[in-house]
């Protein structure tokens, strides 16, 4: 092969190789932005069940029972999109977990239950719950997506 | 090996709620003693389908299956004869957290 062959080849590699840099930063990219709009959204999921969830406890809303259940349904949906949600003992399932738990809990749905002060261990359980899973959230969006 | 499944949903209600019958129809409490008790007693395996249901409170869950605990059944026992099965990997973690949990409080 003459030399300017050689030439022709390596710009030719160049391309494809400059190619495939491009094309994998910009799926990156792409991931990075899927994966805020789902956790944003995730979020803003957990922050309406909480209040919904307070509401509840506090001035006895029983409207919102069926709200929160099947909010916290859909949330399940949409954290199942994200890496390694379903793993046995994860964190985020973790979160989720607690969060249902004080969200449904205790005398949820029961007709024994009275309302809560918004100073009360109930009230309380659910803004910790909400806080830690918002926290989980941001750190699978670090881990995963950046 | 003699083996059954539950649907909640269409056995017992879409959408179950509550412990004990003061709190509504189809409580948790019900489902324990109605369907899932008996059916312990019948099969030697029983699964349990969630799927279908419109949402389920952590006290549904705790009275069902915590309940097993609460009546004599060992988590041992449960963990060899019960399955359950339901699209949502939560209400799987959270029954049998339920059920080792009232196991604890058993031996306490």
């Amino acid at each position: 092969m003459e030399p300017r062959d050689w030439i022709t080849l390596a710009a030719l590699a160049a391309v494809v190789i400059g190619w495939f840099v491009s094309n994998s930063q910009a799926n990156r990219r792409e991931d990075r932005k899927e994966g805020r709009a789902l956790i944003d959204e995730a979020k803003t999921l957990v922050v309406e069940i909480c209040d919904n969830a307070v509401k509840y406890r506090c001035d006895l809303q029983s409207e919102l029972a069926t709200s929160i259940k099947s909010s916290l349904d859909l949330l399940e949906v949409e954290l199942s999109r994200t890496p390694h949600f379903a793993i046995k003992g994860g964190p985020l399932m973790a979160a989720l977990v607690d969060l249902q738990e004080a969200t449904t809990g205790g005398d949820f749905e029961t007709s024994s239950r009275k309302a809560h002060l918004p100073q009360s261990s109930e009230v309380a359980a659910v803004y910790r719950a909400r806080n830690t899973m918002l926290a989980e959230l941001e750190r699978q969006f670090r881990v995963h997506y950046k | 090996m003699t083996s059954t499944v539950i649907h909640v949903a269409t056995a017992f209600s879409p959408a179950p709620a509550g412990r004990d019958l003061a709190d509504g129809p189809f409580p948790g409490a019900k489902f324990r003693d109605e369907l899932l008790r008996p059916a312990l007693g019948k099969y030697d395996s029983v699964t349990v389908d969630l799927d279908g249901t419109a949402g389920m409170g952590s006290s549904f869950l705790e009275e069902a299956f915590g309940g097993l605990v609460r009546f004599g059944f060992s988590e041992e026992v449960l963990r060899r004869r019960l399955a359950i099965r339901s699209g949502r990997a939560s209400y799987i973690e959270r029954i049998w957290g339920y059920i080792a949990k009232a196991s604890e409080a058993a031996h306490h």
